[in-house]
């Protein structure tokens, strides 16, 4: 490359940068700038969080998961299924050392879209827990308690939604993992029931 | 006399009769006159004779004479008449043997007259000796004795048959003339009269034919004269077109000789401008291929682009891959402190702050994450970018390509251009001398066209002059012919 191509190449100098590199240079600084200040700013107390939710997929749709609600997150790596499992239920998985029921999340919630393959396992049902495969974490927020709100329908969720939240300018639903882990044993009761 | 007869001949028949006239007359009074001179010479032939006799006897007496007075007187001086006889004597002695040696007789009567001549001489000188020394009475003895008077009788005697027959032959000789002349008379007369009316008769003749003939001729020469006439005008007419036909030619060639040197300059011009161009086009072709060979710089700097932007995307594809790698430690990161959190939840009171660090953890990985979906973006962005830059490259590098043939097709140009221009300032070389060339031979032409406008003016005044005389001609055959009639009607009358 000859050195007048060279110096072109350089910032600043010559030829004007397009909008899109201005714009990449600076988010990258930002990003830059808030690496650092993470490092830099005081450690918060606890009794100043507010209410942990996981910002998740399923279904082809977004909803919202408070994170006390459930026990654990793990990736999903293999599931083995189950001959004559109810629709829902993909299958089983070991997850360090114990063995889960795969359920499917959107298949609890009724959405038409629950075949899609999970990518990760929310544990949750405490001494029964099962596994419910979601599509993607989409991230995991901190957000007021007074942003919970009280959903006015439950028709969406099939009755699993209490509260709504706006995380990232995106209402989402609440979801309630106790009825939804309820119905997944249920619906694994009922495969038991009728196998001889 | 034939009409086949030339004029030539009929003059030269009609004088040919007088001529042989005149040569006889001629030759008849030439032979007549020869006579008469002949005659004439003999009559004073023998009239000089007589003349010689006549001396000789007085030369004879002479010396008697002076014999005598000697011989009387005894006196030196009487003898010189002696002496002088003497001498006579012998010279009219051989005169009178010349005259008479074409006459037999006369020539014998002079061969016996010398002896008696010389018994005579001897005679006297002895009288003339003895009166000397004996004196005169010997010396008349001697006389009286002597037959001095017969030698002298004989020597008379001899002489008079001389002269008589020289008489005679005077006589017959001046009869001879006499006839010699009066036939010469008579030639002269009649000879005369004869050819005067021959000569008169033919001269008819002949003028009466040749009157015909030339009356005839001339009547031909008139027709001729009219004819060289009209046609001496149609000339002079045609003469005067031909010297307006030749000014207008010479005009149009001094025109043209103008023309010619117009265009021989404008082919000058040419040639130069054409050279300029030529010269012109060749700094074109060098800048032309200059130019493709920054072209072919340019083409393989693109080249070398559209390397570089190829490794750059397979870079940005080797980025991508380690940024899954990043995403997906930052994912698990993300997941590990999302744990870590439910897991200090779980704890109570005492995994509080471990919860707040989990947290932190989170957070870092979700900065981690969203940084690589940025990272992953831009780099899709970077690809997307190098990708069109490859494709606006390659879109370059043939437009390069194609403009790299334009450039060799312009170059391709500028040479035949070249060439072409170098042809035309050839070909306009050729048409600059093949023009002066041109312009000289017009000029020549101009000035042949000159010399045959004068040409035909000359001709124009020599038609002119050829009029005039054909019509002078023709007045005069005119003359000749009222004269020819004239003189027939006379004759006629």
């Amino acid at each position: 490359m000859s050195v007048r191509s060279q110096e072109r190449d350089k910032p600043g100098d010559g030829a004007p940068l397009p909008e899109s590199a201005i714009a990449a240079v600076r988010h990258v600084a930002e990003l830059r700038h808030a690496f650092d200040a993470s490092f830099a700013a005081p450690p918060r107390h606890a009794e100043q969080s507010g209410e942990l939710v996981l910002a998740i997929r399923a279904g082809g749709q977004g909803y919202a998961i408070r994170l006390s609600d459930i026990d654990g997150v793990h990736e999903c790596r293999r599931v083995v299924p189950l001959p004559g499992s109810p629709p829902g239920l993909l299958g089983i998985t070991g997850i360090r050392g114990r063995l889960f029921a795969v359920h499917a999340l959107g298949s609890l919630l009724g959405l038409p879209m629950w075949t899609e393959t999970p990518r990760w396992l929310l544990i949750a049902g405490g001494d029964e827990p099962v596994a419910l495969g979601v599509a993607s974490i989409e991230a995991c927020l901190e957000v007021n308690p007074a942003d919970l709100l009280p959903a006015l329908s439950t028709k969406d969720g099939a009755g699993h939604i209490r509260e709504i939240v706006t995380l990232a300018g995106q209402t989402r639903g609440v979801l309630v993992l106790e009825s939804l882990v309820a119905l997944a044993k249920q619906r694994a009761g009922e495969r038991r029931e009728e196998a001889p | 006399m034939g009409k086949s007869w030339t004029v030539g001949q009929q003059i030269a028949a009609g004088f040919l009769l007088p001529l042989l006239i005149l040569i006889t007359l001629g030759t008849f009074s030439y032979r007549s006159t020869q006579r008469l001179l002949a005659t004439t010479e003999a009559v004073t032939h023998a009239h000089e004779e007589l003349t010689g006799l006549s001396g000789f006897l007085s030369a004879l007496d002479e010396t008697e004479t002076g014999k005598r007075g000697f011989v009387i007187t005894g006196r030196e001086d009487f003898l010189q008449p002696y002496y002088t006889g003497k001498k006579g004597v012998g010279t009219e002695l051989r005169q009178l043997e010349e005259l008479f040696r074409d006459d037999a007789d006369q020539n014998e009567r002079v061969k016996h007259l010398r002896p008696l001549v010389e018994e005579r001489l001897r005679e006297i000188d002895e009288t003339i000796d003895a009166r000397k020394s004996l004196g005169f009475d010997a010396a008349l003895k001697l006389v009286l004795e002597g037959n001095g008077p017969k030698v002298m009788e004989q020597i008379r005697r001899i002489v008079a048959e001389m002269k008589t027959h020289e008489q005679k032959l005077l006589t017959e000789r001046s009869t001879e003339a006499k006839q010699a002349a009066a036939w010469l008379s008579q030639i002269l007369i009649f000879g005369t009269l004869a050819a005067v009316l021959i000569v008169a008769g033919v001269a008819v003749f002949v003028t009466r034919g040749l009157g015909a003939r030339i009356g005839a001729a001339v009547q031909h020469i008139r027709s001729a004269a009219a004819e060289l006439e009209a046609a001496a005008t149609q000339q002079v007419r045609g003469a005067k077109g031909q010297v307006s036909a030749a000014t207008e030619v010479s005009t149009t060639v001094r025109e043209l000789v103008t023309t010619s040197r117009q265009i021989s300059e404008s082919a000058q011009r040419v040639t130069q401008v054409a050279s300029e161009t030529a010269l012109a086009a060749k700094g074109g072709n060098q800048t032309v291929e200059g130019a493709q060979g920054a072209i072919d710089t340019v083409r393989r700097q693109v080249d070398q682009i559209v390397t570089h932007m190829l490794d750059l995307g397979r870079k940005s594809q080797e980025i991508g891959g380690i940024l899954d790698i990043v995403s997906e430690l930052s994912e698990q990161t993300n997941i590990l402190a999302i744990n870590a959190t439910i897991e200090a939840v779980g704890a109570g009171e005492s995994g509080r702050r471990f919860g707040v660090v989990a947290g932190e953890i989170r957070k870092l990985a979700d900065r981690v994450g969203g940084s690589a979906k940025e990272i992953r973006r831009l780099i899709e962005e970077i690809r997307a970018a190098a990708n069109t830059t490859v494709m606006a490259t390659e879109d370059g590098a043939k437009a390069v390509e194609a403009g790299t043939r334009r450039f060799g097709e312009v170059a391709q140009s500028f040479r035949r251009i070249v060439e072409y221009v170098g042809s035309t300032a050839e070909a306009s070389r050729e048409i600059e001398l093949s023009t002066k060339q041109q312009t000289s031979a017009m000029e020549q032409v101009a000035s042949a066209i000159a010399d045959v406008a004068q040409t035909a003016r000359e001709s124009e005044t020599g038609s002119s002059q050829t009029l005039n005389t054909a019509s002078q001609l023709s007045g005069l055959s005119g003359d000749l012919v009222r004269l020819i009639r004239q003189r027939q009607e006379e004759q006629a009358a």
